[in-house]
């Protein structure tokens, strides 16, 4: 039979005697723990899964864009050694899906072989078949987009095109690799699918619908590990060049701007431009999105994990301190100091390993359940959910070493206590006037309900230290939490009140201000504004971004730019106005002179001066005036989409009307905009809360810890209080009026500190993510709330030690030293 | 032949079990020296009951302490059961202690979280040549009680189990600081009661601390201290049975 030894069976019995207090810190573990397996285990999957998808289906390494080459260029590149490259066709298209209210879509369409699987970006079909051999009117639907309009394998689809409609067949619905999150471009992250979806068409129906028979406009290639990079785009290059390419770029520096690249057809010089797979929108956004989890995954769990180890400090601190004659005692029988040591670390031990490996484990089970809907939200093809052992292992060793390094300082001081010192009853502590009294002379004269308090906080400075670090840290944490429900809010109203139209239009390539004024002429509309849009790289000094620079009529009302402080700006008639985000990727000042390169077409490079600033959240955009932008792109009279408002509800046959102009590609009305935003953030709002109730639980259990050891440290002292004749409601009093005191420190404390780490995790994200303006917003409400909910949690978690001392036996406490 | 020549006859040609040559301990207390030993030479033979008797701040508590190794001299020489305490590391001091002293306390210093059989073992696990906690406490009278935790226990019990775990580790020197201090004067006799059969009965040297004069009559020598010297010595030729103490 095994036996415990009494030493460790002393350990069990002193944590069971304080267990709600190292439940808490357990708690305070298992809490950073399971939100560190949960997401890091998730990302794994997510990036496992990912990876996998791209293995299976053959997924890209490098896309060439061009206008157009024979198919005997992909042939070409398919012949050098170690690469395996497919021609295909990539085109735009509207989409008639004969609804009711006969809106059109747009609709990006992508060849695939018709015979065979393709060898590079191949699909995984959800439902129905590939393609029957033939090239045949067919097509395959990617399932967000079937799924948002009801369409299934067997229904018909008809598609236009320069005037020319067809109907295809719909044989199944699939996802793609390529296709993992759908955008236009980077400036329009969120393509809803109510007017935006991708679609695959056998390569020969392709080469006749997009009237581009034996030719290609992308080559999309894999390589084996052996090619080298710049050897590879070197051949490239020739390939292109004898097929009378003249210009050739590569995004390999370029992160982000990659999709405003998306080669058109220009006038004159033909451009091609090649992307590698890291800037590939798709894989790139993925990427962005990943990294932001992975991010997510280590600093909130830092969080819970330093405020663990705080708490073990506290806590072993004060079973130290209390148990100085036992340690004594122990030296005097002839323990060894490292068995002293190792007793009192071997509370830290237990309790961060009970928290981590319950943390761990559940951990481990909700990272299940969180990748499913990460899953479920990205439509990665292929699912490769593996057990993480190293992630939960990972977890337990961490979970285990932080309340042992918090818990190694007080066991520590075991080793320094002399045996016959320790065995002495320490000193009663020494009552003085604390610093405030001696600046305020006044507080003398309060009454005892009031000077103790004061005297009590400044009494052990460590002590009152910890409990408004405990206050400051969940009000810090909740204050993050909120500023993420401020951030959706803020982007909400930004999207609500920016977009003041009632449909916005998007023309078919570049278009006419006299379309806009055609659909302006319309009975129930009320006004109709041109858009002119077009990518552009700005750079200034060393820095430079790619982005698009919009056109506005000056002074429009339809499409509402702000700036910082909320207050309306205007469309200035000269000169640009930069977002917050772009102002800092390009460390810009209003009078600096921005060049401005085109990235389609053949327009020179011009210059602007910065005139203003907007405070746009989502999305990079740069904003002039429409004659300017006309001026700019030398597209006098142009306009890529226009912005229209209606006399209140416009019926069908309006919007048919307005539908059916040949130059109009696909509509958005602002409700659906909205509506989409508010879909795409379900599982944010979930997170959320997740996150805020997690913060709760952390600011009770260190409260908690705080005042109980507070509490306790003086249990006799306030046995002497309720023996001389104090009642346990002045009492209470007493102890509320301190811990509110230490709270209010903490919480004046954790506002600032909570602005400050919601705008470091913010800017950590935007750095990632060019173009964005991601700092931390947070409402003057949200810092009320977050105070409240620090006092809150103090009133609460302080119930327990009340109703301890309250309850505790007075002739046992004031017995002395029986022990 | 009294009870103290007998026992320096016995152990003539030996070396006393504690020898203390002019030892002092001097604490500094800010800019304040506080002597609290001062020049103490003083012999200890096996089989003695020696009492420390003095007012308070007279030095026992340090004596004692000096004499454990829980605290060290400013100077001089301790040697118990000939080995220099004062030459020795920490490390071996916590090996002398196991091996050497038992030590029982005013306010027993119990484990609160162990019951009194594991007390006593929680002192027995330390060294090979343990005791039974289970005989310890039958013969301190606690045979029925072992499973109790302190709180649940008299002064009275509490301390005869600290004297149990003081014997748990086979001490050659037992070192009594105020033993009776918090007890009922009933209670106090049965403790000293105690000590003396163990002292008759094994051969262990007793020292214990008081300012209780009366309990000097028990012992074999009295030794008196006042501001850290030894004032007196004296011997009792014939020390009083325990049962007949009166104070």
């Amino acid at each position: 039979m095994v036996t415990m030894s009494n030493l460790n069976r002393k350990l069990l019995r002193d944590l069971l005697a304080a267990k709600a207090q190292f439940a808490a810190v357990a708690a305070i573990i298992a809490i950073g723990i399971v939100s560190f397996v949960a997401v890091y285990e998730s990302y794994q999957n997510l990036y496992l899964s990912a990876e996998h998808s791209y293995e299976v289906l053959s997924m890209g390494d490098y896309w060439i864009s061009v206008d157009e080459l024979p198919a005997r260029a992909a042939r070409d590149v398919d012949e050098i050694d170690g690469v395996t490259a497919v021609g295909r066709i990539v085109g735009e298209t509207r989409v008639d899906l004969d609804l009711e209210s006969g809106r059109r879509v747009e609709a990006h369409v992508v060849s695939l072989p018709s015979g065979h699987r393709a060898p590079v970006n191949d699909i995984e079909i959800l439902s129905g078949d590939y393609f029957s051999p033939g090239d045949k009117r067919e097509l395959l639907l990617d399932t967000r987009f079937a799924e948002h309009h009801g369409l299934e394998p067997g229904d018909w689809l008809t598609l236009e095109r320069a005037g020319v409609s067809a109907s295809f067949r719909i044989v199944g619905i699939a996802v793609s690799p390529e296709y993992i999150w759908i955008a236009k471009s980077m400036q329009e992250l969120f393509a809803t699918p109510e007017t935006y979806g991708v679609m695959f068409m056998p390569h020969g129906m392709a080469e006749s619908f997009f009237d581009m028979r034996g030719m290609v406009n992308e080559i999309s290639l894999r390589t084996d590990e052996s090619v080298d990079e710049s050897e590879l785009l070197d051949s490239i290059r020739n390939i292109l060049r004898s097929n009378g390419i003249k210009r050739i770029t590569i995004t390999t520096d370029d992160d982000i701007g990659i999709a405003t690249r998306k080669i058109d057809i220009v006038h004159g010089v033909r451009t091609a431009h090649i992307v590698p797979r890291e800037d590939q929108l798709s894989h790139a956004v993925l990427r962005m999105e990943l990294d932001a989890f992975e991010q997510m995954s280590v600093l909130f769990p830092m969080l819970f994990l330093l405020v663990a180890a705080l708490a073990t400090y506290v806590l072993l601190s004060r079973m130290v301190e209390s148990q100085r004659i036992q340690i004594g005692l122990m030296r005097a029988l002839g323990y060894g100091k490292l068995q002293v040591l190792s007793h009192y670390v071997g509370f830290a031990l237990v309790v961060g390993v009970i928290g981590s490996i319950a943390g761990a484990l559940v951990g481990h089970a909700l990272a299940r359940i969180l990748t499913d809907v990460f899953i479920g939200f990205f439509h990665i093809p292929h699912v490769e959910i593996q057990p993480q052992w190293s992630v939960v292992g990972l977890g337990v060793i961490m979970g285990t070493s932080v309340p042992v390094l918090g818990g190694i300082v007080p066991a520590w001081t075991t080793m320094r206590l002399h045996p016959a010192e320790s065995m002495r009853p320490p000193a009663p502590p020494i009552g003085r006037r604390t610093p405030l009294e001696v600046l305020l002379p006044f507080i003398p004269r309060l009454p005892t309900v009031f000077k103790l308090p004061l005297r009590n906080s400044f009494r052990n400075p460590r002590r009152t230290l910890f409990m408004a670090f405990g206050v400051m840290a969940a009000t810090a944490m909740v204050l993050v939490s909120l500023s993420f429900v401020n951030m959706m809010n803020h982007m909400f109203t930004q999207v609500e009140q920016g977009a003041n139209y009632d449909l916005r239009l998007f023309y078919t390539g570049v278009g006419s201000t006299s379309t806009t004024r055609f659909v302006g002429n319309h009975a129930q509309v009320e006004r109709s504004e041109s858009v002119l849009e077009q990518p552009y790289r700005l750079k200034l000094r060393d820095a430079s971004i790619d982005t698009a620079i919009m056109g506005l009529p000056a002074g429009t009302d339809m499409y509402r730019l702000f700036h910082e402080d909320g207050s309306r700006a205007e469309i200035p008639r000269e000169g640009i106005l930069l977002t917050t985000a772009i102002q800092n990727d390009l460390k810009a000042e209003i009078g600096d002179v921005i060049r401005l390169e085109p990235l389609v077409g053949t327009v020179a490079e011009k210059e602007i001066t910065v005139v203003g600033i907007v405070d746009e959240f989502m999305g990079g955009k740069t904003y002039v005036s429409l004659e300017k932008a006309q001026d700019l792109f030398d597209l006098p009279g142009a306009a890529t989409g226009a912005l229209v408002r209606f006399y209140g509800e416009p019926d069908a046959r309006t919007m048919e009307r307005i539908y059916n102009i040949p130059e109009v590609a696909s509509a958005e009305t602002a409700a659906a905009l909205i509506d989409f935003y508010e879909d795409q953030m379900d599982f944010f709002w979930a997170f959320v809360s997740v996150m805020l109730i997690m913060s709760f639980g952390l600011g009770i259990a260190i409260v908690f810890n705080g005042v109980t050891v507070n509490v306790l440290e003086r249990r006799r002292e306030i046995a002497i209080m309720r023996a001389v004749g104090m009642g346990d409601r002045q009492l209470a009093k007493m102890i509320t009026i301190e811990n509110l005191g230490v709270g209010t420190i903490g919480i004046l404390v954790g506002l600032p500190l909570g602005y400050e780490i919601a705008n470091a995790f913010m800017q950590q994200v935007a750095a990632d993510a060019e173009g964005f303006a991601f700092t931390a917003i947070i409402y003057p409400s949200s810092y009320v709330i977050a105070a409240v909910s620090g006092g809150l949690m103090l009133l609460l978690a302080q119930i327990p030690p009340i109703r301890r001392v309250t309850r505790m036996s007075l002739p046992t406490v004031t017995k002395g030293w029986t022990s | 032949m009294s009870v103290s020549e007998q026992t320096v006859r016995n152990n003539q040609g030996r070396n006393p079990t504690i020898h203390m040559e002019h030892v002092s301990k001097v604490y500094q207390m800010g800019k304040v020296e506080v002597r609290a030993l001062d020049d103490v030479s003083l012999d200890v033979w096996a089989g003695e009951f020696i009492v420390f008797l003095g007012p308070s701040g007279s030095g026992k508590t340090t004596l004692l302490n000096v004499i454990g190794g829980l605290d060290s001299p400013t100077s001089g020489i301790v040697n118990v059961n000939d080995v220099d305490v004062t030459s020795l590391s920490q490390g071996k001091l916590t090996w002398f202690r196991r091996n050497h002293i038992g030590f029982i306390f005013q306010f027993f210093n119990l484990i609160p979280t162990l019951t009194a059989e594991e007390n006593v073992e929680f002192a027995a696990e330390l060294v090979h040549d343990r005791r039974s906690a289970v005989e310890l406490l039958k013969a301190v009278g606690l045979g029925e009680r072992r499973k109790h935790f302190p709180a649940e226990l008299s002064g009275g019990e509490n301390q005869r189990v600290a004297v149990a775990r003081a014997l748990a580790t086979n001490p050659s020197v037992l070192l009594c600081d105020e033993p009776t201090g918090s007890l009922d004067f009933e209670t106090g006799k049965g403790i000293y009661k105690l000590l003396r059969d163990l002292n008759e009965e094994r051969g262990t040297v007793i020292c214990v601390v008081t300012h209780n004069a009366p309990v000097g009559e028990i012992a074999d020598r009295v030794v008196r201290l006042h501001d850290g010297y030894i004032a007196d010595i004296t011997v009792n030729d014939k020390p009083l049975d325990p049962n007949k103490l009166r104070w």
